[in-house]
């Protein structure tokens, strides 16, 4: 348990600079959801508790750095977390499958959520409606992209600080 | 499953507490101030580790006796690369220093260490220099030749910049002396009218909307348009672009005005920020 907190710690750590420093998409804006990928990785490969701390803190984390209201991207990473684990139990995909999947749905369905809080808290609509929209349809590809190169990095960390076995026996679903 | 309600119900608490409940500036601080440490070490790294990398991939080339005038060209050509990088980073840093010089307010220089936040949402650029230095919300920033936005989040070694290419930023300009009688208000780029056409999309940088301007003006193109110092927000004088053109707006009640930003802020990798207070 110990190791698997020291490399959700690292996780975050190396997440949120990557997050900051990634240089937004030309055109049309928007990055790789890198503290999203964290979280799904978590829900994706560790049992519950595991999985919902790490999606609060991305959550936080991710509201802090992007100046959107705290708490609703940890909201949105929690019920995909969820919905995650109600899809491991009618689709029996494992690993990097579901990691796919949960990337190419919770991606744009942070970015629509987000989008609606910052209407909400601010009064304006920060983006374009055209762009929002384009945004989505790159955040699908985007997001797989980031859960699935999170998810091998992260495993090859738990693999190295030996969580790997432990975890596959302590957190089945449910 | 009812604890998984709780749960639920807690966390939509929370994100209603962020929407409606001010959290957004402590969560804000924290995570910023939590991460900048790391983020500095992270660009720091990508700078200073990309040169031994680059060296080591020219070094496959070439046999035993090229090896040497290979690694030596190669040594060359980073450093020539890296005297650009120098030339340019001073180039930048004098004329950021010029426009000090004109402005009678302190000034504070932080460096850019991130361009659209996390979630890119807002034109925006993170600097490092905070309320530490002096720096406060609603101060304005500054690049090479002209104004870059304004100060909109601040924690202790960071600062938030909006720039004034955001569509949601508005600032009161007029045209430079001799004819700073005229003015009106300049939006930020993305306030785009549905006439124009995809290839915007093309633009290096999209025009400034300068609206509000009294209709029976003539407007010269590529004349200056500063801050005039009438939002209360920015003082008078600071040169913000260029007219590109102008014309009647549809309604026919005003003039407008296509203003080209003066600083790219694609290119900018240092920000003045004035530390001054409104009203002064």
């Amino acid at each position: 348990m110990k190791n698997e907190v020291i490399v959700l710690f690292l996780a975050l750590v190396l997440a949120a600079p990557l997050q900051e420093v990634w240089p937004p998409l030309p055109l049309v804006g928007g990055k790789p959801p890198w503290l999203a990928a964290v979280a799904l990785y978590y829900g994706a490969e560790r049992g519950p508790g595991l999985a919902l701390v790490a999606a609060v803190l991305s959550g936080l984390l991710l509201d802090g750095l992007a100046g959107t209201p705290p708490g609703v991207s940890s909201l949105v990473l929690s019920s995909m977390l969820l919905l995650l684990r109600r899809l491991r139990l009618v689709f029996p995909a494992r690993g990097v499958k579901v990691v796919l999947i949960g990337g190419a749905v919770a991606a744009p369905a942070l970015l629509l959520v987000t989008a609606l809080s910052l209407y909400l808290s601010h009064g304006v609509f920060p983006l374009a409606p055209a762009v929002v929209v384009l945004r989505l349809l790159l955040a699908v590809p985007l997001g797989a992209g980031a859960a699935l190169a999170v998810r091998f990095a992260l495993a090859g960390l738990d693999r190295i600080m030996g969580n790997v076995a432990l975890s596959k026996k302590k957190n089945a679903i449910g | 499953m009812r604890r998984i309600h709780i749960l639920a119900g807690m966390l939509a608490l929370v994100a209603a507490l962020g929407i409606w409940g001010g959290l957004g500036v402590p969560v804000g601080r924290m995570a910023r101030e939590g991460v900048y440490p790391y983020q500095v070490a992270w660009l720091w790294l990508a700078h200073t580790a990309g040169h031994p990398f680059r060296v080591l991939a020219e070094l496959g080339h070439g046999e035993s006796e090229r090896r040497r005038l290979a690694e030596e060209v190669n040594r060359l050509r980073l450093l020539e690369a890296r005297l650009a990088a120098v030339e340019s980073e001073n180039d930048e840093l004098r004329r950021l220093l010029e426009m000090s010089r004109r402005t009678p307010a302190r000034s504070v220089v932080g460096r850019v260490i991130s361009r659209g936040g996390a979630g890119d949402w807002w034109s925006s650029l993170r600097i490092a220099a905070g309320s530490s230095d002096g720096v406060a919300v609603n101060q304005p920033a500054l690049g090479p030749g002209g104004l870059v936005g304004r100060v909109v989040f601040v924690s202790a070694n960071t600062s938030e910049i909006l720039l004034i290419t955001d569509p949601n930023s508005r600032l009161a300009a007029r045209l430079a002396p001799p004819l700073n009688q005229v003015r009106g208000v300049i939006f930020g780029s993305g306030a785009l009218d549905r006439s124009d056409t995809g290839l915007k999309w093309l633009y290096s940088i999209d025009p400034l909307r300068w609206r509000y301007i009294k209709r029976d003006v003539e407007i010269p193109d590529d004349h200056l348009v500063e801050t005039s110092g009438l939002g209360g927000v920015f003082p008078a004088g600071l040169p913000v672009g260029r007219v590109v053109r102008s014309r009647i707006d549809p309604k026919g009640l005003y003039r407008e005005a296509e203003v080209l930003p003066l600083v790219d802020p694609g290119e900018l990798n240092h920000v003045m920020i004035l530390v001054w207070g409104v009203g002064q």
